[in-house]
This record gives C-alpha cells, structure tokens and sequence, in this order.
C-alpha cells in the first residue's frame, strides 16, 4: 500500500483536522498563552475550514494542487 | 587623512539577516534519532518557505522543527491569520505535507498544528520535561504508520441486496417466489419493507463487523466518530471511520482484509475508502501536563 495507489481527492479536510487538530500531542508552546485560549483557538480553525463550502473548495481545487506537488 | 568613511565596509549580511529577523520555532513532531539521517540530509521544506525542516537533537530524541518569521506567527500576527480560511488552508496544507515528507524518514510522535516555540532552549527544555512519557508513547507506535478506513454504505443498495439475500429474510423471499400472481404483489411489498427494517441493523452490524475484521490484523485499531455528509461530500452515508496502526509485517494481511471486506460487502452497498499513510495521531496520546 504506497501513498501514491490512493486517490487523495479522497482525503478531506475533516480527516486533516480531526487527526493534527484532535489528535496531536499538546505541548503548550511558548507563543499561546493559556490552554482555555488553545482550545478555542482550535475549535475555531476547525470550525471555519470545515464550513460546507470550505470543505468542498479544498476538495476540489487545493488538495488537488497537494496531490501534483507529492507526486513530482 | 582617510576617514572611516573611506574604508570599505564588510557586512555579513546573512547575519546581518538573522538578527533583522526574528523567527520562532514551528514544532511539528517528536521522533527518535535514526542513522543516517541529519537536518543536512533532510531537505524538506518548512510550513515557512525560506526555511527547512531540522532536528533539534536531545540526547535519544528529537523535535522536527522549522523557523517561521514571528512577523508571521508573533502572537497578534496569529490573532488576525487564525481567523483568516485562506491562511489556515494553506497552513493546514503545508503542514500535511511536510508531515507525510517526514513520514518516509523517522516514526513521528505528531505535535497539534500551530504549535511553536520562541527558541531552541525551550524546544530542547520540552524533550527533557516530557522525555519519559514521548519514550513510551514512541515506543508504541515504532515502525508503524496509520491507516484510515472510511466505509460509506448506500441504504437503497442495501434494502434491495436484503430482500433477495439476507439470511433474516431467506423464508420471506422464498415465500415471493413460490407465491401465486395474485400473491405476490402484497408479499412483494411485505418483504421491501421487511427489507428496509432489517437494512438499518445489518448497516450497524456489517459497519462493527468490518472493523472487527481490520482490528485482528493490526497492532492496535480505534473507531472515529462518523463525519456529517455535507463535509465528506460522499453520496453515501459514513457508517465507519476506522483508524488502523499498521506495521511493515502486519502491511499485507491488512491490504488482504480490505480487499476481502470489498469481496464480501461492496455487493450489499458498502464501499471501503482507504486514506494514509498518516504519522499515528490516533495512538500518540500524552500525558504532557503544563509547562
């Protein structure tokens, strides 16, 4: 299973998010201020990219641009 | 008389460059130092173009860092950028690439996205703090990657693959067969409906038996909450989002029971989606604290 047999049109950006929004390792870095301000933060990058016409935008035309820059 | 303005000035302006600008530490893993491998021999692109990827080496662990331009990321710069969807599409973006990048080179402990650092002490003061903890949680993801499984199933696929199929409804359907004409038709939609009622349940238990299949073969495996229809944009139903920590040796029987879960479900309306390779986010949780 190589990355480059899968279509990647068929990642979302919700995979994205769930996974390095959700799921990273938190380390309070020095430049965020408080964890009550980091988990705002977070919900708001993940509440305005993952808008319906966001998602579909990014689906359509960026991942795509992701998916020629990977393969050259 | 030559004044010191008559003598050439020597400027080094890369230096001159750096102290200009001041940079930050966009942090985007934690790894284990490989052989063979150097910041040098890397050659991965930041999040921040001007800059690359580089290791910042602890004693058995390392961060993967790239410098960003605080005029960038400085906290006032990221109120504005962090409400801004063009610039946290392209952050997103580039993120996701230098990861899969790294992918190929280190097992990688995934840090959240936008997560950065004033200087180098404090990179290297978190690998100390948190050295225990990043050693066992490394530990339990070494050599494997993730794998994500999305199953979308279409009900009226499903609803039509009952009523001729599904065990529950073998004496119903056989009755349709043997009925008179006359017969038929009310037994016909007895057995649609039947069949509607039925799909509901072997959508859930086809949906946990899949994944029940996917998790005997791998190291670990973790079910995702369902994503809502208008994000992933599948004409079907999510039914399953599975997350799979999938070894070098494990590599092949996973492929063998995707394609033995397409051989037996896709006929009843399922599809299988498969996305990957990701770092483990799914199996990397920490306990950090505070620092």
């Amino acid at each position: 299973m190589e990355s480059t047999e899968w279509d990647m049109t068929d990642v979302t950006v919700l995979d994205l998010l769930d996974r390095a929004l959700d799921k990273g390792v938190v380390l309070w870095g020095e430049l965020v201020i408080s964890i009550a301000d980091v988990d705002l933060i977070y919900v708001g990058i993940k509440a305005i990219l993952c808008s319906v016409d966001t998602a579909e935008r990014m689906r359509e035309v960026a991942w795509q641009n992701l998916v020629d820059s990977q393969r050259n | 008389m030559t004044s010191i303005m008559d003598e050439p000035i020597d400027v080094d302006t890369d230096a001159l460059q750096a102290a200009l600008e001041q940079i930050a530490y966009y942090t985007y893993a934690i790894a284990r130092r490989k052989p063979g491998i150097t910041s040098d021999t890397m050659q991965i692109i930041g999040v921040d173009p001007h800059h690359p990827v580089v290791e910042i080496v602890q004693g058995d662990l390392l961060a993967l860092v790239s410098a960003v331009s605080l005029a960038e990321y400085d906290l006032k710069a990221l109120e504005i950028h962090l409400q801004d969807r063009n610039w946290l599409e392209f952050l997103a973006m580039s993120h996701q690439r230098v990861m899969t990048e790294l992918l190929d080179s280190y097992t990688l402990l995934p840090l959240k996205l936008c997560t950065l650092y004033i200087d180098e002490e404090r990179v290297r003061a978190a690998l100390n703090d948190n050295a225990e903890s990043f050693r066992t949680a490394l530990d339990r993801i070494e050599g494997a990657v993730e794998w994500g499984v999305k199953v979308y199933c279409n009900k009226a696929a499903l609803e039509v693959w009952a009523a001729h199929s599904a065990p529950q409804l073998s004496t119903l359907a056989a009755s349709v067969a043997k009925a008179t004409p006359g017969a038929r038709y009310m037994l016909e939609k007895r057995l649609a409906r039947a069949a509607q009622q039925a799909s509901e349940e072997l959508k859930r238990s086809y949906a946990q038996a899949s994944h029940s299949l996917l998790s005997a073969c791998v190291r670990a495996a973790e079910q995702n909450p369902v994503q809502p229809a208008q994000i992933h944009g599948h004409g079907d139903d999510m039914v399953l989002n599975g997350a799979y920590l999938v070894d070098e040796a494990g590599t092949d029987a996973f492929a063998a029971a995707i394609e033995e879960l397409r051989t037996q479900y896709e006929p009843c309306g399922f599809s299988f989606v498969l996305i990957g390779p990701w770092p483990a986010y799914s199996f990397s949780a920490v306990d950090t604290g505070t620092t």
